[in-house]
């Protein structure tokens, strides 16, 4: 492999590749060489040369029927016995850590209960970034890091990870090749990867990119994902908690970082401002001169949540289907941050 | 130009030519239009390949912006699959073939192979006109004609093929095109069956029949059961699109991935045996030895055809399906490395101890034979599990399939245009600009794909519209892209080479000492092939006419 393999996973299946590429060069060379001898010795070198007609023979074919058996019988074994390694270090191939229906109760708990782990995320693949939700570590408290602008995956070194993924649009992948192997994420699907990144006492960055091919800008789909020593990562979890989770304060909204969240984040993908790259159809109307509009979503004036205002914007982003049951909209999960330097943003849309 | 040899018996005026080509039933002028046709699909796919390459061939280029490179793979992979590379073996070569060497006057069904062609070439119209569409709409902005095309990919995985993540028409104008190859590629595979079952010369047993003949027996066969699946699939699709039938809702998105693979892990077989029958066609004539090992060439071959229907979820490895199940299509994967391993030692063994005649069909059969060796061993890597988990869909996956259609299928094809184009035309390509076409390909060839092997190592997903610097992808890349560059240079060479056929003399009856059927005939054949249907006394029935000898019977 020609990345670092960080992870036991990674390890492992870096073996078996060494291994087995072993082999794959000497049947390469054994093949080469047998053609470019062959051309060299029985080219043709007069007219009239008539080769004896030799029509086969059958120990030579059984010969190199059963060698080649063998050697595969042999990469088979190899590779059956790095999968129990792999299954007992609880991983990819651990026979529970595979895909299940969103909503099979029986087998999230055999999930929860095959390896005892430290932290859990919830990832979710969306078109065209990762969001990830931290629901507990210690104690201090769940947020989400679901802007869709340079959000990374912060992980404490030495502890057992484990991230529950799903997606709500296409199919995604997620691999980062130096913490072992990839897994789709699948829309209505739980799909799980576990891994340990070893302490090294420093920071370490890994980079992956979403494997299946979810539309336009799959290829900006990246997944940076950022290991602090355990002391580090306690501190940056509890301040960004308390962060994301401070009491809305309009007075502090930033209307850049919302229009950076807005136009190439989270909402670009369905809708539209003039000008910018948010270019999304799924909406129905454009964004473009929202705060001249009446009413949020077309509601009808009468309804007080209706009015545009700091107050009814925040509410709508934050659970659009409780102000208009039903809607299409669907909810972001926004950080009370994120949603204040949103509303921030859309008041400037005159 | 008029001289060309087009594959046409003129009736005095363009216009009868036309009409003639319009009518035909003959297997002969429906099996050259194929060739002609999809050859021309392999241009347009190929200078698609010339706009992925250009647009990556460093970081964060603009050349292409993301939806316009997404359509340019998309229907890359699609032509040359479904627009090139079947219909060009089987519907080309299969069709002009397989009558010739079995001692018949026509196909079975003769008029069921026109409408197969036509259906063919329907398709392809319906997909192609939108692609062309599509990149005008992108080069002159006219956004209203990018929707023609499908961006999908060339496995359209549900849901990002539904109507909500692909509203465009270019998609439906894709499945329609699919469904319709779909119906004409079983139709053909029916027609191949009855034909070589019902049709054969007197005396032209089984073990008697050509080897090429053999190969697309068991293509047709393969195409017989696998493609009704695809063409369901496709069926289904379109009804939820169009109709909201929730076939692939969400919750069976996997059901999709199933049936498209069922079809298309066997479609590589169905695109690698007919090269592979040609190979088998090339080495024995061009080294005067007979095959070696026939029986074993033709079991082995079945066995393609068989274990080709146990794998197909290996394309599922990481896609969540139960690991009992993986493990046995892990084991299915690695088996069918046997005969396929076999069928290698056998050829070369063809070639040992005989007399090399190293014309450019050869050279092709050399490069078929030292690439898709890479492609083999490669496929064995990835069917471990705990490999592909690694590997899959990255560049390594990329390099893999082209090493094995391009370096196999492709050095087939034009192996076998070089050996059979004196019978096609009357006449033969010429040598030379032959043998600079096999080393420039064969050169280029290496360099696009040998360096993406590297690329899927150091993490390079496929599909990607663009990427960043500073990963270490720069310089594969670049060498990629000039690879690419060359090998377009070859098929330019080959194109000269095809053009200068006008103006160069008659061939000889049998240029290279073939030993089938095909040759005991005037080149390019009469209508109805034969004066007198020949009666077949062994596996090389020419080879016993040119020396005077009794073949063996194996
Ligand atoms: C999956 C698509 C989708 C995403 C992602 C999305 N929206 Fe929406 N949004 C909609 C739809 C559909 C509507 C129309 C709802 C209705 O009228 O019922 C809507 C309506 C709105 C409205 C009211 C617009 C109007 O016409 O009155 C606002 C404001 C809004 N969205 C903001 C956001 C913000 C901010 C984000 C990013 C955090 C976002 N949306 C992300 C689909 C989406
Ligand atoms: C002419 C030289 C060729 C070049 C330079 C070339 C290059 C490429 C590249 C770079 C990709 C990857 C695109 C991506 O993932 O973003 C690709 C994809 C593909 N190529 Fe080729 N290719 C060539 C010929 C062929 C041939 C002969 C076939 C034969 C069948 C083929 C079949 C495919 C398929 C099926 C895909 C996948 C498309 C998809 O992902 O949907 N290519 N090609
Ligand atoms: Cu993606
Ligand atoms: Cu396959």
């Amino acid at each position: 492999m020609l990345f670092p393999t960080i992870t036991q996973d990674a390890q492992l299946i870096g073996e078996l590749y060494n291994f087995v590429f072993v082999f794959a060069v000497l049947i390469f060379l054994l093949v080469e060489g047998l053609l470019i001898w062959t051309a060299y010795k029985y080219r043709r070198r007069a007219a009239g040369e008539a080769p004896v007609q030799v029509h086969g023979n059958n120990l030579a074919e059984l010969t190199w029927t059963v060698l080649p058996g063998v050697l595969i019988a042999m990469i088979f074994g190899l590779t059956v016995d790095t999968m129990s390694k792999l299954t007992a270090a609880g991983s990819i191939n651990n026979p529970i850590a595979h895909v299940h229906a969103i909503g099979d109760r029986e087998a999230q708990a055999r999930v929860e209960r095959a390896q005892k782990v430290d932290l859990v995320v919830e990832v979710t693949g969306k078109q065209w970034f990762w969001a990830y939700d931290y629901t507990d570590y210690d104690g201090l408290g769940a947020f989400g890091l679901s802007s869709g602008v340079g959000d990374e995956l912060v992980i404490p070194a030495g502890k057992n990870i484990r991230l529950d993924m799903t997606s709500d649009n296409v199919i995604h992948a997620w691999w980062v090749p130096s913490l072992g192997g990839m897994r789709y994420v699948n829309p209505g699907d739980r799909s799980y990867i576990w891994f340990n990144v070893p302490d090294t006492g420093k920071e370490q960055v890994f980079l992956g990119q979403c494997n299946v091919f979810c539309g336009k800008d799959h290829a900006l789909m990246v997944a940076k994902v950022r290991v602090l020593p355990e002391v580090q990562f306690r501190a940056w979890y509890s301040a960004t908690a308390t962060a994301r989770n401070q009491p809305p304060d309009f007075t502090k909204g930033d209307a850049a970082r919302g229009k950076e969240i807005f136009t190439t984040g989270v909402c670009a993908s369905c809708h539209t401002v003039a000008g910018t790259k948010a270019q999304g159809k799924v909406a129905p109307r454009e964004m473009t001169t929202f705060a001249s509009l009446p009413t949020i979503a077309q509601l009808p004036a009468s309804d007080p949540k209706a009015t545009i205002n700091t107050q009814n914007l925040y509410a709508w982003l934050k659970n659009p289907a409780a102000v208009k049951p039903g809607t299409a909209m669907p909810n972001n999960k926004l950080s009370n941050r994120d949603a204040v330097d949103l509303v921030t943003y859309l008041l400037t849309l005159k | 130009m008029a001289s060309i040899p087009v594959p046409v018996t003129r009736r005095g005026s363009a216009l009868g030519g036309l009409i003639d080509i319009l009518t035909t039933v003959d297997h002969k002028k429906i099996g050259l239009v194929y060739i002609v046709s999809s050859f021309i699909f392999f241009i347009l796919s190929g200078l698609l390949a010339l706009g992925i390459r250009t647009q990556l061939a460093v970081p964060n280029n603009t050349f292409l912006p993301p939806e316009a490179y997404n359509m340019v793979f998309t229907m890359h992979g699609t032509g040359m699959i479904f627009l090139f590379v079947i219909p060009i073996l089987t519907g080309g070569f299969g069709n002009y073939l397989v009558p010739l060497q079995i001692g018949a006057r026509d196909m079975a069904f003769p008029r069921m192979n026109a409408f197969s062609l036509w259906m063919f070439i329907f398709a392809a119209i319906l997909i192609m006109t939108g692609v062309t569409l599509a990149v005008v709409g992108y080069t002159a902005q006219i956004p209203s004609l990018t929707q023609f095309s499908s961006s999908a990919a060339w496995t359209a995985y549900v849901p990002l093929s539904s109507k909500q993540f692909s509203p465009q028409i270019g998609m439906d104008l894709w499945v329609l095109g699919v469904i319709a190859l779909g119906i004409s590629s079983t139709l053909g595979a029916v027609n191949f069956l009855v034909t070589i079952y019902a049709m054969r010369a007197p005396g032209m047993t089984a073990w008697r029949m050509p080897m090429f003949t053999w190969s697309m027996t068991v293509t047709a066969a393969m195409i017989l059961v696998a493609t009704p699946v695809l063409t369901a699939a496709m069926i289904m699709l379109i009804a939820d699109r169009q109709f909201g039938t929730q076939f692939f809702s969400t919750s069976n998105a996997r059901l999709w991935q199933h049936m498209f693979w069922f079809y298309s892990h066997p479609a590589v077989y169905i695109m690698v045996v007919p090269a592979m029958g040609m190979l088998s066609e090339i080495l024995p004539v061009f080294s005067r030895k007979p095959i070696f090992g026939p029986k074993v060439i033709i079991l082995s071959t079945v066995a393609i055809g068989v274990l080709g229907f146990t794998t197909w979820a290996h394309h599922m490895f990481v896609s969540g399906i139960s690991p009992e199940v993986e493990r046995f299509f892990m084991f299915t994967t690695m088996v069918i490395a046997v005969p396929t391993g076999v069928k290698i030692f056998n050829w070369i063994a063809t070639m040992w101890g005989g007399s090399l005649n190293f014309k450019t069909p050869l050279l092709m059969g050399f490069g078929f034979l030292s690439t898709f060796v890479v492609g083999g061993i490669t496929g064995v890597v990835q069917g471990a599990i705990p490999l592909d988990a690694e590997v899959h869909n990255s560049y390594w996956v990329v390099a893999h399939f082209h090493y094995v259609l391009f370096g196999g299928s492709v050095f087939g094809i034009f192996g076998g245009l070089y050996y059979w184009m004196p019978k096609f035309t009357g006449k033969m390509l010429d040598e030379k600009l032959g043998k600079l076409h096999f080393w420039t390909m064969f050169v280029g060839f290496n360099l696009t794909f040998f360096p993406m092997h590297i690329l899927g190592l150091m993490g390079m997903p496929r599909r990607i519209a663009v990427y960043p610097d500073g990963r270490g992808w720069e310089v594969s890349n670049l060498v990629a892209t000039i690879g690419a560059f060359m090998i377009a240079l070859s098929v330019l060479i080959f194109i000269i080479n095809y053009l200068g056929l006008a103006r160069r003399p008659k061939a000889p009856e049998n240029p290279f000492e073939g030993n089938t059927l095909e040759w005991a005939t005037d080149s390019p054949p009469a209508e109805y092939n034969f004066k007198k249907i020949p009666v077949v006394t062994s596996a090389r029935p020419l080879w016993e006419a040119r020396t005077g000898q009794k073949d063996i019977e194996h």
